[in-house]
């Protein structure tokens, strides 16, 4: 088993994301672990194998950074939608609800697009067949 | 040596390479007492999760007291503060987020200041 990635690798990786304090990255990668499924729990998780893993929780974790960035940049919670200069003219956006087929921000950052394309390849839709139960 | 210096009395985060012997300097808000002599100092390292201190797993802690050695020196000048010295073998194997609380005990046995936050080991590979 390849270690899982930690704030060092992150920083890495993801080199924008170098400013952010190491404790703040931990955090991200706990929530992004919880999510994915760890060593530990692998063998439950059903991931095609460590790489695409360790792929998963990496991108999970730096969605989870981006849209921290993104959204703290307004100091409001809203994604900045435009701004102009010198004018100073600058707009926000509010973010779009979850709704029944798009529950989470995933599209917003590059990087939960990548995630969400990682998990339909090693979770394709499930084609059930002869899945009657008799007793 | 490197040195880590940490203000008093607020949540206050820092990094460490794991395994790497480091010096870190906690500074003391003068209004909680003027002088740490005759007081003993406790830091303590937690477990946690998201924030949240697993008070049953302590990893491991350091004070003024004499056994074992004691590694937390108080210093009243030029700046009240005092450091803790945090050798290679206390964080070669940690890795992550962990829970950090110090303490500092009156000579009448009562808390009279500390400090909390969180010690993000970083991931290192030599082990020598």
């Amino acid at each position: 088993m390849t270690d899982l990635p930690t704030s060092t690798s992150m920083k890495m990786r993801f080199r924008q994301f170098v400013p952010i304090p190491d404790a703040d990255i931990e955090f991200a990668l706990e929530e992004a672990k919880l999510a994915c499924g760890t060593a530990a729990a692998q063998s439950n998780s059903d991931w095609i194998d460590d790489q695409n893993l360790i792929m998963g929780i990496q991108y999970y974790a730096a969605h989870i950074l981006q849209m921290t960035i993104q959204r703290s940049a307004s100091g409001t919670g809203m994604i900045k939608a435009s701004e102009s200069t010198p004018e100073l003219s600058v707009s926000w956006t509010t973010p779009p609800w979850p709704t029944a087929d798009q529950i989470t921000d995933f599209n917003q950052t590059m990087y939960g697009m990548r995630f969400k394309a990682l998990v339909r390849k090693n979770f394709p839709a499930v084609l059930v067949v002869n899945s009657g139960v008799r007793f | 040596m490197n040195i880590i210096t940490i203000p008093m009395l607020s949540p206050q985060n820092f990094p460490i390479p794991a395994g790497y012997s480091q010096l870190i300097t906690f500074i003391v808000n003068p209004a909680i007492t003027s002088s740490l002599f005759d007081t003993n100092i406790f830091w303590r390292v937690y477990s946690q999760w998201q924030g949240i201190p697993n008070r049953d797993e302590m990893i491991f802690e350091k004070s003024t007291l004499p056994s074992p050695p004691p590694d937390i020196v108080p210093i009243d000048s030029p700046t009240l503060s005092f450091t803790v010295q945090v050798h290679t073998a206390d964080t070669v194997d940690l890795l992550g987020n962990y829970y950090h609380e110090a303490s500092i005990q009156s000579a009448g046995l009562e808390i009279i200041g500390g400090s909390w936050g969180i010690m993000a080991v970083t991931a290192t590979e030599n082990r020598l």
